[in-house]
């Protein structure tokens, strides 16, 4: 290395970063419940949102059951599976997946990975939890309301949603749009800790383009949020409205039960544009975290530096930017005009373009790198593996003439769950693994952890693989059941079985995953501080796992990049952001 | 100052290490960063809705909202609160404290005159409609003004904070931050109104909010 020859004690300044004001808890309250502190915030946010995650994977059984033997069950009626079709799809992607990648790993790797003390605001941030906790409450309750909970479909498309008839028409949908809007308030609040901290509270040395994947990964994700919730709480405000006000805003003059309903001139495509607004950039929302915590494990258990660093930043960008210029591709069949919808299929193809080459640089990391098929690195693996499959069957849908005709299928459902489910999922499971020997201490069960992976990648694979071809086939997403249709031969049925029985196996195997999270957190062997030999800020703490304020009595500085692995002429296989040029020398 | 378009993160350092800030500035840029962060997404939140009025408007059946007139007088006091924290945040950077603890009180009043008056103002219009809310540029008027009187309730509890701070020190600085950061707020708030006020609620502004929407 050429860029060695200073002495570091020449030109770092004293460390100048006083310590932030922190808030010390002087009761078990303010401690364990109330906590001003990040890392147990983002514990906090992990814990309700696998707990209500888990809710949702139940209701994917329902209605997996369902499918798979009509009528067999007699506690599934049609309205309950449509409620569960719609709780599931709401819980999965907002309340389990926003919250634990922005909520969960946001908290408690931004301040480590920065090389800040805390987030900037810590009480607002104490407060954004609480307030999702709120949001999560609100949903959980409409469980137990009379009519139930919402059964209008993850969308809540208007009229129906609000109609008589609809599963939850009545206290249901209320709750959900409250419950919506109270999680976007709470976001807001901890979206903009977020993005501050990022922007004002780095360490020393730790310029943008310093910073891990990960972090630029939450970072846009963030941003995104900010600037598409607004879309769904303003259509939850209109549609609440429409149901408590008797307002127009989504609602068409209709008649409902044989009766005309109150409401004249509403229009139900608004709500689809805005709720599309939100809609698209949520999926990206949700995966550019994943792209950036993958970046980070592919590079660490390659042992090999991040293929075009730049490239990958600049790609995460150009996609956030391009999330909200694409929304309307989930509309096609809505009847618009040709030269939108050929305007809105162009930009989705153009998504793509940065997408893939994402997957190139990851693809080209692993190219003779040191390979350590450790339990995150399968996950990545995998994770490539489901996103490569999802990524290509939406160049099939982005397409409006090839959607068209796939709308509404299970081709549909195959290739989002593909690409915004368990590929999202391999990641969160895959971070939780890598990190989890620095936020506990300890090392959960290896056995165990492998019998989690294996059975939860082949057993995807054998529940959205066969979707895609039952969807081509033209079987309809959301029926509660299918007859009269002869264009479908009786293996569908069997497929859907055998669907069925893998998605029960792969529930069952996150079960298992959990057991090892808490049992092993007692019980597991002691990990040293830095197991992966990693390079980013938040494994040379100086405690494992790290206490409040999380650095000792300076906070580090920031010499280089998080991906110097293998470097030529050094003698281990790995530098840490904060050893200085000249320590770094063989 | 790195630069994110030319660095070439894989170099490792070889010259001075940029200080990072200290907490206390850490402190001061936050409040003003995510102030400013929290504007454009308020921004977000009223294009939406504008666009969305614009959206409604296309259609045959659309009504205009009955002229109030009230509303011509609430934009004044809003405009004079305003003014108000803009005297207040040259007073304190020229160091004069019982000035900007005048100006900060008299733009308080003066805020909450106008949310009476906002109240006063949709008691009016529902007295009009006879209560029935079913034609859409009625429902958007009292979501749009309802939204835009929560944002600044909401800048009343900052103000509120901002005048008890002023009262119980004398140090100027620190008002100066935190009058800065209230006037900043104020004249994004009315900002908001004037365009909100003169889009859709002083007479049929058809044409031109269709422009501006893209619409034609």
């Amino acid at each position: 290395m050429e860029h060695v020859a200073h002495d570091e004690t020449s030109f770092v300044r004293p460390a100048e970063v006083g310590e932030m004001e922190l808030y010390h808890p002087k009761t078990w309250l303010g401690k364990y419940v109330f906590s001003q502190d990040a890392k147990t915030i983002a514990i906090q946010y992990a814990a309700t949102a696998i707990a209500i995650g888990m809710v949702a994977l139940v209701l994917s059984w329902v209605m997996r059951l369902q499918l798979a033997w009509p009528n067999t069950f007699t506690f599934i009626d049609p309205a309950y599976y449509l409620q569960a079709v719609t709780m599931h799809g709401m819980i999965m992607v907002v309340y389990l997946l926003t919250a634990l990648f922005l909520g969960g790993f946001g908290n408690y790797l931004i301040p480590l990975m920065v090389g800040a003390r805390d987030m900037v605001f810590p009480w607002l941030n104490m407060i954004s939890f609480w307030v999702y906790f709120v949001a999560v409450g609100l949903l959980a309750a409409s469980f137990l309301v009379g009519g139930g909970s919402t059964g209008a479909g993850w969308t809540l498309y208007p009229p129906q949603a609000i109609l008589p008839g609809t599963p939850g028409s009545e206290a249901g949908i209320l709750l959900m749009l409250a419950s919506l809007a109270v999680f976007i308030i709470g976001f807001t609040m901890g979206g903009l800790n977020y993005v501050v901290t990022i922007l004002q509270a780095r360490t020393r040395g730790m310029t943008l383009m310093r910073m891990p994947l990960t972090v630029w990964g939450i970072f846009v994700a963030t941003i995104l949020a900010l600037f598409a919730f607004p879309a769904l709480f303003v259509s939850a405000i209109m549609m609440s409205l429409d149901v408590l006000l008797g307002t127009s805003f989504f609602m068409p003059a209709i008649m409902t039960m044989g009766n005309e309903a109150d409401h004249v001139g509403g229009n139900p495509l608004l709500f689809q544009h805005l709720f599309w607004f939100f809609g698209h950039p949520e999926v990206y929302i949700v995966a550019l975290p994943a792209f950036g915590i993958v970046s980070d494990l592919i590079s660490i258990h390659a042992r090999k530096n991040i293929f075009g660093y730049r490239m990958m930043v600049w790609a995460i960008v150009i996609i956030g930017a391009l999330s909200f210029v694409v929304w309307a591709h989930h509309m096609y069949v809505s009847g618009m005009n040709p030269y939108f919808g050929f305007f809105f299929a162009t930009t989705t193809l153009i998504i793509a373009v940065p997408t893939a080459l994402k997957v190139y640089n990851w693809v080209l990391t692993l190219w003779q790198g040191n390979i350590h098929l450790t339990i995150p690195m399968l996950f990545s693996i995998a994770f490539l593996l489901f996103f490569i499959n999802g990524g290509m069957t939406g160049l099939f849908l982005g397409n409006a003439t090839v959607s068209m005709p796939l709308s509404d299928t299970l081709f549909v459902v195959a290739h989002f769950h593909m690409v915004m489910a368990v590929a999202p999922v391999m990641v969160v499971c895959g971070a939780i693994y890598h990190w989890y020997p620095k936020i506990t201490g300890r090392w959960y069960h290896e056995g165990m952890a492998r019998f989690h992976f294996w059975v939860t990648f082949v057993g995807s694979y054998l529940v959205f693989l066969p979707m895609h071809y039952l969807g081509i086939m033209g079987v309809p997403r959301r029926y509660f059941e299918i007859t009269g249709t002869s264009f479908l031969p009786d293996s569908a049925q069997s497929v859907n079985a055998s669907i069925t029985i893998a998605a029960l196996v792969v529930g069952f195997a996150q079960l298992v995953f959990l057991y090892n999270l808490i049992v092993s957190a007692f019980n597991g062997k002691q990990a040293p501080s830095n197991p992966w030999n990693a390079t980013t800020l938040e494994w040379q703490t100086e405690h494992t796992p790290p206490q409040h304020g999380n650095f000792g009595k300076e906070l580090p500085c920031v010499y280089r990049w998080a991906y110097d692995f293998s470097v030529p002429g050094v003698e281990e296989d790995f530098i840490p952001q904060n050893v200085p040029p000249r320590n770094a020398q063989a | 100052m790195s630069n994110i378009f030319t660095e070439q993160p894989w170099i490792a350092d070889t010259g001075p290490i940029a200080p990072a800030l200290s907490g206390a500035q850490i402190a001061t840029n936050s409040r003003r960063s995510a102030l400013k962060m929290l504007l454009s997404v308020v921004s977000v939140f009223f294009l939406l809705m504008i666009v969305a009025y614009g959206g409604r408007m296309l259609y045959q059946d659309w009504r205009p909202t009955p002229q109030i007139n009230l509303l011509w007088a609430n934009t004044g006091l809003l405009l004079l609160s305003s003014l108000c924290l803009q005297v207040a945040l040259m007073w304190a950077r020229t160091g004069k404290a019982d000035w900007v603890r005048g100006a900060l009180v008299g733009a308080g009043i003066l805020t909450v005159l106008f949310l009476v008056g906002q109240i006063a103002a949709m008691q009016q219009l529902t007295a009009m409609v006879l209560g029935d809310f079913s034609n859409p540029s009625v429902g958007f008027f009292f979501m749009i003004t309802g939204i835009h009187g929560l944002h600044m309730a909401g800048g009343m509890v900052a103000l509120v904070r901002a005048i008890s701070r002023a009262f119980g020190s004398s140090d100027v600085r620190a008002m100066e931050h935190n009058v800065s950061n209230c006037a900043l707020y104020w004249h994004y708030l009315l900002g908001v109104w004037l365009v909100v006020f003169g889009l859709l609620f002083t007479g049929n502004n058809f044409e031109v909010l269709l422009r501006i929407c893209g619409f034609i």
